[in-house]
């Protein structure tokens, strides 16, 4: 049968209709999960600063206890320092990172035994956290601009609301992820899982929040378990004493001062 | 000196200890190991024991005496028979320190460290060297003195004055790695020991570029050595001289890639002004073999015009390349590797190590230092005969 030069408009008109429809379908999707991510953000919002001790535990066996400290900055680039405390070889040892949105973060690391700071190339997040499941990239503070994000689904949970499902599509251009799909509980705007897709597309990695308590007005776990599925790994993180607004300030931040940390 | 740094440290170690001890924070390691030298010493006066133990106790800590004022204490202290000194300690850092939210003052005993590079800093010229603890010159000397230091959000400044000069610490005697067969007598500092040293530097910190410009004006840390006219038999004294150095230092982050440099001009050394450059490279590779071990790798080199007459240094002309693998395992452990070659003599000095925790508390640690070349090559002739195994098992507290 012939082609018209009406049928291939008439094609042509179907398809433009439809590609636009899946445009815009997409673009509500994006608009609904950015609002979910939005409202996550706000309920987190205006801490000033944050101080929390971690047991972080690999297989059940290993063993590093932790201070991490946060300093919120807005409109973004958190401050952090991790300082270990056990086991005790690693006593002192100090992380501070400077977080950027979409450009490689600062970071910096303090050896005691040493007594030198050492800058370090923070391009590549990849590598491991204390030899955890966790790299660099999963213990940096999540921050909104830092994502795309797109709606996925709505699920029940077992909360008293229903559970959103949205995917968070790294902005940063090295970042090891293609996409981490993220459970939110919204009756607390607080995840409930995280699953991570590495740059194939596999999900190769899950963590998991347990046990959410209310300190002050913001919610925080109580522990999160990260699963490597590909290795069956998995590290547990206990998390107690949270405070918030100690008094910290961007001056404790500069890496002239990272050994006072390590006190 | 040796009698008074050894005062000095364990003096003050206690003093600091017994705050400290109803402080908050106080830790250390208590090491016990064994150095084993392949060779008979090259020098009749050195210590011929092939296998010579030794105990070494570090204790860290701080306590806060006021809402702005802390107490900080940093020192060690080695105990080993076939030393020189028996027995030394030395706090490196003991002092008072009194903050405000940009200002600081810290009053005691310092440890001021300069310089980016990695495997030698030209531009730390504040502390003493302790090179009978580290030839390389990694470990230093306590200064007693005080430091002003302003932090800005980019710009941050130090000011720092010093009473008085310290010696260097030099293997003599019974000590192996020493530097020459002459024994070491009678130290002299011009202008006495007692004259002040100041220092300033100035840092900025532009994102992926750092930059560092200081200037010291006091008494040499490094001793020049000359013969002692005074002294029963050939000897050599270390000279102190009143000396000004200069120093640039810049560190650049490149994508994967950490840049570093350091360039400093000195003044006042017997002979005339020279100047030394140092420049590196370094990366890690995190994930390197497809698990969680990270490899860090580092290139250096060193370019130092100083006269035959200053203050000998074993970074004359040299290039370090050197690697790192941390295996990120339940034991942390850690694999090291450098090699530093003299680009004049041709000699070189090779290193490995190796360290693992073996209980919770517990690193058992493993290094080789092994000079090669030592026979045509000047500044390591001394070395020759210095090949070193070390083996050692920490308790962290």
């Amino acid at each position: 049968m012939p082609v018209s030069f009406r049928n291939i408009l008439a094609a042509s008109a179907c398809l433009l209709s439809l590609s636009l429809s899946l445009d815009a379908a997409l673009a509500q999707g994006d608009a609904r999960g950015r609002q979910i991510a939005s409202q996550v953000s706000q309920s987190d919002a205006e801490y000033g600063d944050e101080v929390v001790e971690g047991v972080l535990t690999i297989n059940g066996g290993s063993r590093r206890s932790f201070t991490m400290n946060t300093l919120e900055r807005e409109p973004g680039g958190d401050r952090r320092a991790v300082v270990f405390h056990e086991p005790r070889d690693l006593a002192g040892f100090v992380s501070l990172n400077h977080s950027e949105i979409l450009r490689p973060d600062q970071q910096w690391i303090y050896l005691p035994q040493l007594n030198r700071t050492r800058r370090l190339s923070a391009r590549d997040k990849t590598g491991s956290f204390a030899g955890s499941e966790f790299s660099f990239e999963d213990i940096v503070r999540w921050e909104l601009e830092k994502y795309d994000y797109q709606y996925v689904e709505t699920v029940n949970c077992g909360a008293p609301k229903p559970c959103e499902t949205i995917a968070n599509i790294p902005r940063y251009e090295y970042s090891s992820y293609s996409k981490l799909v993220e459970t939110i509980d919204m009756a607390i705007l607080q995840p409930r899982n995280i699953k991570y897709f590495d740059l194939s597309g596999r999900h190769f990695k899950t963590l998991e929040f347990f046990d959410y308590r209310k300190v002050g007005r913001y919610w925080r776990p109580a522990r999160t378990v990260m699963t490597n599925h590909v290795t069956n790994d998995v590290s547990q993180i206990l998390w107690s004493n949270y405070r918030f607004g100690t008094g910290l300030s961007e001056a404790d931040y500069n890496a002239e001062r990272i050994e006072r940390w390590a006190r | 000196m040796g009698a008074l740094s050894m005062r000095l440290g364990l003096g003050l170690c206690l003093a600091m200890v017994s705050h400290l001890a109803v402080a908050q924070s106080l830790r250390g390691s208590l090491e016990t190991g064994t150095e084993v030298f392949t060779q008979a010493p090259a020098f009749t006066s050195q210590s011929d024991a092939a296998v010579q133990p030794y105990v070494k106790l570090r204790l860290q800590g701080a306590a806060e005496l006021g809402p702005e004022t802390e107490l900080v204490l940093n020192s060690r202290a080695v105990a080993t028979i076939f030393a020189d000194q028996k027995i030394f300690g030395d706090a490196s850092e003991a002092f008072l320190e009194h903050r405000m939210e940009r200002y600081s003052i810290r009053a005691g005993m310092l440890d001021e460290r300069w310089g980016f590079l990695d495997a030698k800093n030209p531009a730390n010229i504040f502390n003493a060297l302790d090179i009978v603890e580290d030839y390389q010159g990694d470990v230093r000397l306590g200064q007693p003195g005080a430091a002003f230091r302003f932090v800005g959000d980019s710009l941050g400044f130090t000011l720092l004055a010093s009473p008085m000069a310290r010696e260097q610490r030099t293997p003599d005697g019974r000590d192996r790695l020493r530097l020459t067969s002459l024994p070491l007598r009678n130290a002299r500092f011009e202008n006495g020991r007692w004259t002040p040293s100041v220092a300033a530097r100035v840092n900025l910190n532009l994102e992926n570029l750092e930059l560092a410009v200081s200037h010291f004006h006091g008494t040499s840390r490094e001793a020049e050595f000359r013969f002692d006219p005074d002294a029963e038999g050939p000897a050599l004294r270390p000279y102190y001289r009143r000396i000004d150095q200069s120093a640039l230092e810049a560190q650049y982050v490149l994508g994967d890639y950490v840049l570093r440099g350091e360039l400093i001009r000195r003044q006042g050394q017997t002979g005339r002004s020279f100047f030394g450059l140092g420049v590196g490279l370094e990366r890690i590779f995190y994930g390197a073999f497809g698990g969680t071990e990270d490899l860090q790798v580092y290139a250096e080199a060193y370019y130092d015009d100083r006269p035959n007459t200053a203050p000998v240094t074993a970074f004359q002309r040299d290039i370090s390349v050197g690697g790192r693998l941390i295996m990120n395992n339940e034991g942390s452990t850690e694999f090291a590797a450098r090699s530093t070659v003299d680009l004049e003599g041709g000699g070189s000095i090779l290193e490995f190590g190796a360290a693992h925790r073996v209980w919770s508390d517990y690193v058992l640690g493993f290094n080789a230092t092994v000079p090669l070349g030592g026979r045509s090559d000047p500044a390591l002739a001394a070395y020759r005969r210095d090949t070193r195994l070390r083996f050692a098992l920490t308790r962290y507290f």
